[in-house]
């Protein structure tokens, strides 16, 4: 079980410093999941369809998930999005990837809210539904119906990275120091 | 707090095992997630193979159409499931038969479009250079594969 942060855990520290602290560790996931976008355009993946990525940021939004929580979660997924898009991709790669990263997360969240369900099960119906987000913002902009032969391979290609990302996240989650988490600001 | 805690962080032995059982119980729904995702998905892919499977002639006889073109303007599209006898131009006489196209009379002397090979929905051509007229078959609209028409001709 995940602890959650409680309201008092800072009690020497003002709100203040709390907020300039909390924007610190969300920038650096977000430059973390950045930096997951550069290795991604660095390595694509001949799929055949614009904007289909393995998904390798999702270790840094399943580990804010894990840790601190929905919104944060959210905050950093929708801002390394449009910035991996405008770095390397376009405006349409901005509205797939969107799509993705939003219903991606929403069903990783429903899944792990749930309880029934552990980090291995959320990471592959994240990576799933990323593609499935993806392939549909690009059917809204091309909407050929040939297009529907690619859906399940890369439903197939989604949960297969998520079963991959879940490994790492599970290793990476065993040796961060739980001490981390962010003050609390009233947001989340 | 403390109490409500307890079984949590595993500090009784009843705590410990509730967590493993959970754990294997959220590994067990993980696996059954996974697999009923990939059978999702797999099932998409299927589908649409069997159903062409299953209505075959929808796709290879209702598009597929005779082209006749005449010195490089088209003459005219006509449907290989209905047999009949065309006249080009007082020039050619072709027949579609049973699916099948092949030139019975032309006034050129070498005569080869008449010997050529009846042209069928999978596709081929028959050309009678003298007279410039292609008869080959069109799916769709396109032209089907490993056919071209010359861009000019010798002789």
């Amino acid at each position: 079980m995940v602890k959650p942060h409680r309201a008092g855990e800072n009690h020497s520290t003002s709100a203040k410093e709390g907020g300039i602290r909390r924007i610190a560790v969300l920038g650096l996931y977000t430059a973390a999941a950045v930096l997951c976008g550069y290795v991604e355009y660095l390595i694509p993946i001949p799929l055949g369809l614009p904007g289909v990525k393995a998904g390798l940021a999702n270790f840094v939004i399943l580990i804010l998930l894990y840790r601190y929580g929905f919104s944060e979660a959210m905050l950093v997924s929708t801002i390394r999005v449009a910035i991996v898009g405008m770095m390397f991709g376009n405006l349409f790669s901005i509205f797939y990837g969107e799509t993705g990263a939003i219903l991606s997360l929403l069903s990783m969240t429903f899944l792990k809210k749930t309880g029934r369900f552990g980090l291995l099960g959320v990471s592959a119906a994240g990576g799933l539904m990323h593609n499935v987000g993806q392939f549909l913002a690009a059917l809204l902009v091309t909407p050929v119906m040939a297009l529907f032969w690619y859906l399940p391979v890369l439903m197939i290609a989604g949960e297969g990275c998520g079963i991959l990302i879940a490994l790492l996240t599970h290793e990476i989650l065993r040796r961060l120091p739980k001490k981390q988490s962010l003050p609390y600001t009233g947001l989340s | 707090m403390e109490i409500m805690n307890n079984p949590d962080k595993g500090h009784t032995k009843q705590g410990k095992e509730d967590r493993k059982e959970g754990q294997s119980k959220s590994l067990r729904n993980d696996l059954l997630l996974i697999g009923a995702l990939f059978l999702i998905a797999l099932m998409l892919l299927f589908l649409p193979m069997l159903w062409k499977r299953l209505n075959p002639n929808q796709e290879a006889e209702g598009r597929v159409s005779l082209r006749i073109t005449v010195d490089g303007e088209l003459y005219g599209t006509f449907p290989l499931d209905e047999d009949r006898i065309l006249s080009i131009h007082q020039t050619n006489v072709c027949e579609i038969k049973d699916g099948q196209v092949r030139m019975i009379r032309a006034t050129c002397p070498d005569q080869i479009c008449v010997h050529s090979r009846a042209i069928t929905a999978h596709g081929g051509s028959i050309i009678c250079l003298p007279n410039r007229v292609a008869l080959d078959i069109i799916r769709d609209g396109r032209k089907t594969r490993d056919q071209t028409l010359p861009d000019a001709v010798a002789g």
